[in-house]
């Protein structure tokens, strides 16, 4: 879906929505629980086709693959002690 | 409309049998994983999808035929996305005096877990095509995959780099932690689920309830936060 430019895809405006509709209190969260919670519980299980796919890659993206797990490697950590620096400025300065 | 729901119906009449391999490879994943104690490890995925595609391998299935045989799955991933709601609504109900922590840790955590490796990518001068499946790789993979699958990447990259990022993760956060020394549950749990997602988030629920609360919101509201910069984002960037 385009929207002023930005796409946004759709199983996220369905997220959206429904988060709008649940964060006022009503039945209806109660109603959906048992799925949803299922749903999420087994998510992996959708994983599944798509993550075969890794044994099945091209020989050109195969060889890509050692330095994408090392940006992985090396970008992780980093956003982590960013956040980390981050939050502890703000608080920080709050004393809390 | 029309149009659109015919396209999904035939992602499901396309499923055929073959959709039992996922199912035993799953069970088989999630056995082992229980065994172990939930070992990071031994995630049912890291389980399961070597089996899969030895299966396949000696079967002489074709990849594509199975992957499109799983169409079930794979719009079963829309539903399961939408219903990420549900456990997010219950958490943000919880909290408001830390609202401006949260949004400028969440907005500018994700926004530098994307861009650090968009940068660290094309340093180590990969594929603008393996790039565009890098990108999302701290969003919980349902988000991962449809943002992947836009930007024009491989989303069979992208699963198997969300995994490992969350494992990576799960394994530096608590040294971290220590080495900066933010204490806060709450925080910690946060970053967890900003640069984890949801292997940080069941990492974060082992701490403690509290912990895993704000994991789950940081993981939720960067899947959102990330869906809406990443792709202006890519698209600055250049490949």
């Amino acid at each position: 879906m385009a929207w002023t430019g930005i796409i946004v895809p759709g199983p996220l405006i369905g997220m959206l929505l429904l988060l709008a509709v649940l964060i006022y209190p009503s039945r209806l969260t109660n109603l959906i629980q048992p799925v949803s919670t299922r749903l999420i519980q087994n998510l992996s299980l959708l994983f599944i086709p798509a993550c075969v796919g890794a044994f099945f890659l091209s020989p050109s993206i195969n060889l890509q693959l050692p330095m994408l797990l090392l940006t992985v490697v090396i970008s992780t950590p980093l956003t982590m002690i960013a956040m980390t620096l981050l939050i502890r400025s703000i608080k920080g300065q709050q004393n809390d | 409309m029309i149009e659109l729901i015919m396209q999904q119906w035939h992602q499901i009449t396309a499923s055929s049998w073959l959709v039992v391999f996922s199912v035993l490879g799953f069970s088989a994943g999630i056995f082992i994983y229980r065994r172990s104690g939930k070992h990071p490890l031994c995630h049912p995925l890291i389980i399961s999808t070597p089996l899969i595609s030895l299966a396949l391998y000696t079967l002489d299935i074709d990849y594509g035929h199975y992957y499109q045989a799983n169409g079930v799955f794979n719009w079963l991933l829309g539903a399961a996305t939408v219903a990420l709601a549900v456990p997010l609504s219950q958490q943000l109900k919880k909290l408001s005096v830390l609202w401006p922590t949260i949004s400028i840790a969440v907005l500018s955590g994700g926004l530098f877990a994307a861009f650090s490796a968009l940068i660290i990518g094309s340093w180590l001068s990969i594929e603008p095509i393996a790039i565009f499946s890098l990108a999302a790789k701290s969003v919980t993979t349902p988000i991962a995959m449809i943002l992947t699958e836009q930007l024009g990447g491989l989303i069979t990259l992208i699963t198997v780099l969300v995994l490992f990022t969350g494992i990576i993760g799960i394994i530096v956060a608590q040294p971290i932690f220590n080495a900066f020394s933010l204490h806060d549950e709450r925080w910690q749990g946060l970053i967890l689920g900003v640069t984890a997602h949801a292997i940080g988030t069941l990492k974060a629920f082992e701490k403690s309830p509290r912990c895993g609360a704000f994991s789950t919101i940081g993981m939720g509201l960067n899947g959102i936060w990330t869906a809406l910069f990443l792709i202006p984002l890519v698209e600055a960037f250049g490949p």
